[in-house]
C-alpha cells in the first residue's frame, strides 16, 4: 500500500512539473508581451510578442485576391489562419475565383457584390472603384493608424493621391528591386565558354556571338534544329527588350526637359530595331513558330537545347532553363549548364534602360465600402508593414520547423534558407507548411531591410526569397554567374506609370494600338526582304498614327507631367 | 334607341370574351396534364431568356460598372454607331461573314454527306464504329483541339514533316502564322469536331422515312445513288430547310474560342470577328453598354436574317418554320 501511495505521489509530483514546465514557457512568452491601453475606449490591449495590439473581440476582414482556386488556397491558408486566430485574435478569409480578375472586379462592381478589401487588383480597375465611390478615403485612416505606411511609401504617397488630394489606394508588392535583372540579351552559358566567352555589349556583338554559337551547335543531341532565338509572347518581348538597349522607356523616347514622349514606332530607332530581328527571321535563326508558341512549347525546346538565347524577359529563360535542369538532372546537374543575361545597348545610347524599378509596382489595394471597421483594416495594414509583419506575412510563422525563426529577437534564417539548391523547395514549403503569403495584402515585394534581419543577409524579398550577402550579392553561385554581366543601373520607372481609366476614350486608342501593334511588328519582322521591310514598316508606322498613337503620346506625356507635379507636391 | 344599342353591343361583346375566356379555361384544364410538363420549360424561357433583357437597356445609356442605370447618361444609339465607326469594323464584319458562311455553306452540308455516308453501311457493327469515331470530337474541349492543331500543323509538325517528305514543299509553310490559311483551318477544324455530333439529327431523320419508298425505288430500277437522290434526300429535306433557317441565324456568331484559342497577331486581320473584339474591348475592359449594344445588334440582325429565310423557303419550298 505504501508502495502505491509513494508511485502515485511520484506522478502527481512528476505532472505538476511538466505543468510547471508548460506555465513557466506561457510566461516566458507573456513576459514578452506588453500591455497597452486603447485610446478610443479606455481598455486594455495586450500587445502580442509581434508587436499586434490583440483585440478582444476578434478582428474579421474578408478580402478578393484575384484567379485562384478556393479549394486549394483555403487548405493552403490553413496553418496562417490558425496562427492568426490564436496569437493574434484576427479572422481573415480570403477569396478567390477561377475567372479572370478583371471580369470578377467589373461584375462586383456592377452587382455592388464585393468584399471588405480588394487587393492585387491593376491601377486601373483601383480606379473605377474610387470613381464610382466604391473604395473609401484612407487620408486620415493612415495619418492616425498606420505611420509604417507613410515611413514607408515616404514621397511616393503623393503619387497615389486623387485629384481631390486624398488617398483611395495603396501599392501592393511594391518597393525598390534595383538589383533583378529585366529585359534580357539571354546567351547559353556553357556555350558562350565554348567559343570564348566573347564580350557582347551591343546588338551586333550579340548577333554574332548567337551566331557563331549557333554554327558551332546546329543540331542537338537529337538531331533536331538549334534556333538562335524563338518566343513565347507573340513577338512582343523581341521589341521590349530591344528597345531596352535603345534607351527607351515604357516604349517611348523620352525628352524630360521638352517633356516630350515619341512612340518608338514614330523614331528611326523602331526601323533599327525592326531591320535587326527581320536579320534573324531571314537568315533562319528565328525559330519558325516563335509568333504561335505558347510558354510550355517553348520551354520544351529550351530544355531539349534547342535555343541559343532570348531577346525578352530574363526569368523565362530563368524558369525554363536552369531551373528546369536542375530541377530535372538532379545531382548530375552541371551548374553551367545555364543562361546568362547581359546588358546590352546601342552604339551611341547613353543608357540601356533594361532593369527598370517601379516602386509602386503594379498592383494595389483597396479599402471598399462594405468594410465594418476600416480602422481596424488600416491597423492590419499598418501591422502588415512593421518589418515583423512583412515578415510573417512573407514567410509564414516564426518556427524552428519554418525556413526562419526568431532567436535572441533577431529573424534567423536556418542554413536550407540559404542554400540555393534547395529554393524552390522552401518557396513552396513555406506555403504548404505555413500558409505563407496567404493573406498578403499590402505588403511589399521588393528589398526588405531590417536591423532585426539575420546578419548574414541584409536585405530579402519576401516575395520571392532569394537572399542576399551584405555586399548585395546573391547567395548562390549560379546566380551570380548569369547576372554577373548585368550592368544593373535600374532607372526609376514610377514616374512613368500611366492609368488608363474606364470611361476615357484614349484607353480604347490605347487597347487598339496595342493589337494592331502586335500584328503590324508581326508582319515587319516576317518581312521576305529589306524592302519589303521598309514598305512594311513604313505602312504599319502611318496605320498605327491613323489609329491615334499620336494621342496616346500626349497622353504619355501628360501623365508623366501631371505624376511629376503631384511627387512635388 | 342608340344607348340600347350600344348597351347590347356590350352586352355581346362581354359575352363574347367570356366565352372566349371559358373556352381558354377548358381547353387548359383539359391539357393540363401538358401544360404541367411544359411549365418548367416555360419558366426557364421566361427566368433566363426574357427577364435578362431588360439588360438591352443599358446599351442606349452611358453605364459603367458600378454606376446607376439612372445616374448614367442617356445616349440613344452612341455605341450603336460607334461600333461602325470602329477602324476595323468593315474587317470584323467581313471575318465573321466569312467564316460563318464557310461554316453555313461547308460546315452545313457535311453532316449531311456524313449521315447519307453512314446511312449506306450495310454492316452494322462497322456502322456503329463510324458513328461513335465520329462524335468523339465533338467531346474534345476547344483547348485541347488547338493543342492537337498546334502538334500538327506547326513548323515541326506532322502535315509539314508529310510534304516535305513527299518533296513537295522544300521548306516548312507557316500554316498557323500566315493568315490566308486561318478561314481553312478555322473551318476544317470546325467540321472535324463538329460533323459527326451534327449528324445525328440527319440520322435520325433518315431512320423515319418509310422503308417501302425504297423498295418502290429499287422496283423503279434506282441504284444506291439514286436512292439517296430521289428517296434520303427529300426525306430529310424539311429538317435540312429547319436546321438552315436556324443556322442562318447565327450568321453573326461565327465562334469564339477557337478564335481566341488559334489566332495569332499574325492572324488577326482573319480571325477577329464581332465576339472575339466585345469580348475584349466591352467584357474585359469593362465597357458593358458598348458589349450590349453589339450583343443585341447582332441578335436582331440575326433574327431578322431567320424571318427572312423562313418567308423565302415558305415560297421557295413551301417549308417552314414558322
Amino acid at each position: 500500500m505504501k508502495k502505491y501511495l509513494i508511485i502515485i505521489l511520484a506522478l502527481v509530483m512528476l505532472l505538476g512539473m511538466i505543468g510547471c514546465n508548460n506555465n513557466s514557457d506561457e510566461t516566458v512568452k507573456e513576459e514578452e508581451s506588453t500591455v497597452t491601453e486603447d485610446a478610443d475606449n479606455g481598455q486594455s490591449l495586450q500587445v502580442n510578442e509581434y508587436g499586434w495590439e490583440v483585440p478582444e473581440k476578434p478582428l474579421k476582414i474578408t478580402f478578393y485576391a484575384g484567379y485562384d482556386d478556393q479549394a486549394e488556397v483555403d487548405k493552403i491558408a490553413e496553418p496562417m489562419a490558425k496562427f492568426y486566430k490564436e496569437k493574434f485574435n484576427v479572422e481573415i478569409e480570403k477569396i478567390v475565383y477561377s475567372i479572370d480578375m478583371n471580369e470578377k472586379l467589373n461584375l462586383m462592381l456592377a452587382s455592388g457584390d464585393y468584399p471588405e478589401v480588394i487587393t492585387n487588383m491593376d491601377d486601373e480597375m483601383a480606379e473605377k472603384f474610387i470613381r464610382q465611390g466604391k473604395a473609401i478615403d484612407l487620408t486620415s485612416l493612415i495619418e492616425e493608424y498606420a505611420p509604417n505606411i507613410k515611413e514607408k511609401l515616404g514621397k511616393y504617397m503623393n503619387l497615389l493621391k486623387a485629384d481631390d488630394g486624398k488617398i483611395y489606394k495603396l501599392p501592393r508588392g511594391w518597393g525598390e528591386n534595383p538589383n533583378v535583372a529585366g529585359w534580357d540579351f539571354g546567351v547559353r552559358y556553357d556555350w558562350w565558354k565554348e567559343i570564348g566567352s566573347p564580350a557582347y555589349k551591343t546588338p551586333e556583338e550579340y548577333y554574332q556571338v548567337v551566331k557563331q554559337i549557333m554554327d558551332k551547335h546546329p543540331t542537338n543531341a537529337n538531331g533536331e534544329k538549334v534556333y538562335a532565338l524563338s518566343d513565347n509572347s507573340q513577338g512582343a518581348a523581341l521589341y521590349g527588350a530591344m528597345l531596352s538597349a535603345y534607351g527607351f522607356k515604357n516604349g517611348y523616347k523620352v525628352d524630360e526637359s521638352a517633356e516630350q514622349f515619341t512612340h518608338w514606332m514614330n523614331t528611326p530607332e523602331g526601323y533599327d530595331i525592326a531591320k535587326y530581328i527581320n536579320r534573324f527571321y531571314r537568315e533562319g535563326m528565328l525559330d519558325p513558330d516563335f509568333l504561335s508558341n505558347k510558354f510550355e512549347d517553348w520551354q520544351a525546346k529550351v530544355m531539349n537545347e534547342r535555343i541559343v538565347g532570348n531577346i525578352g524577359t530574363w526569368w523565362h529563360l530563368w524558369v525554363a532553363g536552369q531551373e528546369a535542369w536542375s530541377q530535372q538532372e538532379q545531382e548530375k546537374y552541371n551548374i553551367e549548364k545555364r543562361y546568362m543575361n547581359a546588358t546590352v545597348k546601342a552604339p551611341n545610347v547613353e543608357n540601356a534602360t533594361d532593369v527598370a524599378s517601379d516602386f509602386l509596382g503594379n498592383y494595389r489595394v483597396i479599402i471598399t465600402d462594405k468594410a465594418k471597421d476600416p480602422e481596424s483594416i488600416m491597423k492590419w495594414f499598418n501591422w502588415e508593414l512593421s518589418g515583423i509583419g512583412t515578415m510573417i506575412t512573407g514567410y509564414g510563422q516564426p518556427d524552428p520547423n519554418n525556413v526562419w525563426d526568431i532567436k535572441d529577437g533577431k529573424w534567423m534564417f536556418n542554413d536550407s534558407a540559404l542554400d540555393y539548391a534547395k529554393k524552390n523547395e522552401n518557396y513552396h514549403a513555406v506555403k504548404e507548411k505555413f500558409g505563407a503569403q496567404s493573406f498578403w495584402m499590402v505588403a511589399p515585394a521588393g528589398w526588405f531591410k531590417d536591423e532585426h534581419l539575420d546578419t548574414r543577409v541584409t536585405r530579402v524579398s519576401v516575395y520571392d526569397m532569394w537572399p542576399v550577402t551584405s555586399d548585395g550579392k546573391f547567395l548562390d553561385e549560379g546566380v551570380n554567374m548569369s547576372w554577373a554581366n548585368v550592368e544593373g543601373k535600374s532607372w526609376d520607372s514610377t514616374l512613368y506609370r500611366v492609368t488608363f481609366k474606364a470611361d476615357d476614350p484614349i484607353t480604347n486608342i490605347n487597347q487598339t494600338i496595342k493589337d494592331s501593334l502586335l500584328s503590324e511588328w508581326a508582319k515587319m519582322i516576317t518581312s521576305k526582304s529589306e524592302a519589303e521591310l521598309e514598305e512594311n514598316f513604313n505602312n504599319s508606322r502611318d496605320k498605327l498614327n491613323k489609329l491615334g498613337l499620336h494621342d496616346l503620346e500626349e497622353f504619355y506625356a501628360a501623365s508623366y507631367k501631371a505624376n511629376v507635379e503631384k511627387l512635388n507636391q | 334607341m342608340q344607348e340600347i344599342q350600344t348597351k347590347a353591343a356590350s352586352t355581346k361583346q362581354n359575352t363574347e370574351l367570356l366565352d372566349r375566356l371559358r373556352k381558354i379555361r377548358k381547353r387548359l384544364y383539359r391539357e393540363r396534364e401538358l401544360w404541367f410538363i411544359n411549365s418548367f420549360a416555360l419558366a426557364w424561357v421566361i427566368i433566363f431568356a426574357y427577364v435578362p433583357m431588360y439588360g438591352i437597356i443599358y446599351s442606349f445609356f452611358d453605364y459603367f460598372p458600378g454606376k446607376k442605370l439612372s445616374e448614367s447618361e442617356f445616349v440613344g444609339l452612341k455605341y450603336y454607331i460607334e461600333f461602325f465607326t470602329l477602324p476595323d469594323a468593315w474587317l470584323i464584319i467581313r471575318n465573321t461573314l466569312v467564316i460563318s458562311g464557310l461554316g453555313l455553306t461547308i460546315g452545313f452540308v457535311s453532316p449531311i454527306l456524313l449521315a447519307l455516308f453512314i446511312n449506306e453501311i450495310k454492316s452494322f457493327k462497322f456502322k456503329r464504329l463510324i458513328q461513335t469515331i465520329s462524335y468523339l470530337p465533338h467531346f474534345v474541349s476547344w483547348i485541347v483541339v488547338a493543342s492537337i492543331i498546334f502538334t500538327m500543323l506547326g513548323s515541326e509538325g506532322i502535315v509539314n514533316d508529310v510534304l516535305m517528305k513527299a518533296g513537295l514543299i522544300n521548306q516548312p509553310l507557316s500554316i498557323l502564322g500566315e493568315g490566308k490559311y486561318f478561314w481553312g483551318l478555322l473551318t476544317t477544324s470546325n467540321i472535324w469536331k463538329g460533323v459527326g455530333w451534327a449528324s445525328i439529327i440527319y440520322l435520325a431523320a433518315i431512320a423515319g422515312i418509310d422503308q417501302e419508298l425504297y423498295q418502290a425505288g429499287a422496283v423503279d430500277g434506282l441504284g444506291r445513288f439514286g436512292m439517296a437522290w430521289h428517296i434520303t434526300l427529300p426525306g430529310i429535306r424539311p429538317t435540312v430547310i429547319l436546321l438552315f433557317i436556324l443556322g442562318i441565324g447565327s450568321l453573326l456568331n461565327a465562334g469564339f474560342e477557337q478564335q481566341l484559342l488559334l489566332g495569332t497577331p499574325m492572324t488577326r486581320e482573319y480571325h477577329e470577328v464581332i465576339d472575339t473584339y466585345v469580348y475584349r474591348y466591352g467584357i474585359q475592359l469593362g465597357r458593358y453598354s458598348f458589349a450590349t449594344a453589339v450583343g443585341f445588334m447582332s441578335a436582331i440582325i440575326g433574327l431578322a436574317l431567320v424571318l427572312i429565310t423562313n418567308k423565302l423557303s415558305k415560297k421557295l419550298t413551301d417549308y417552314s418554320i414558322i
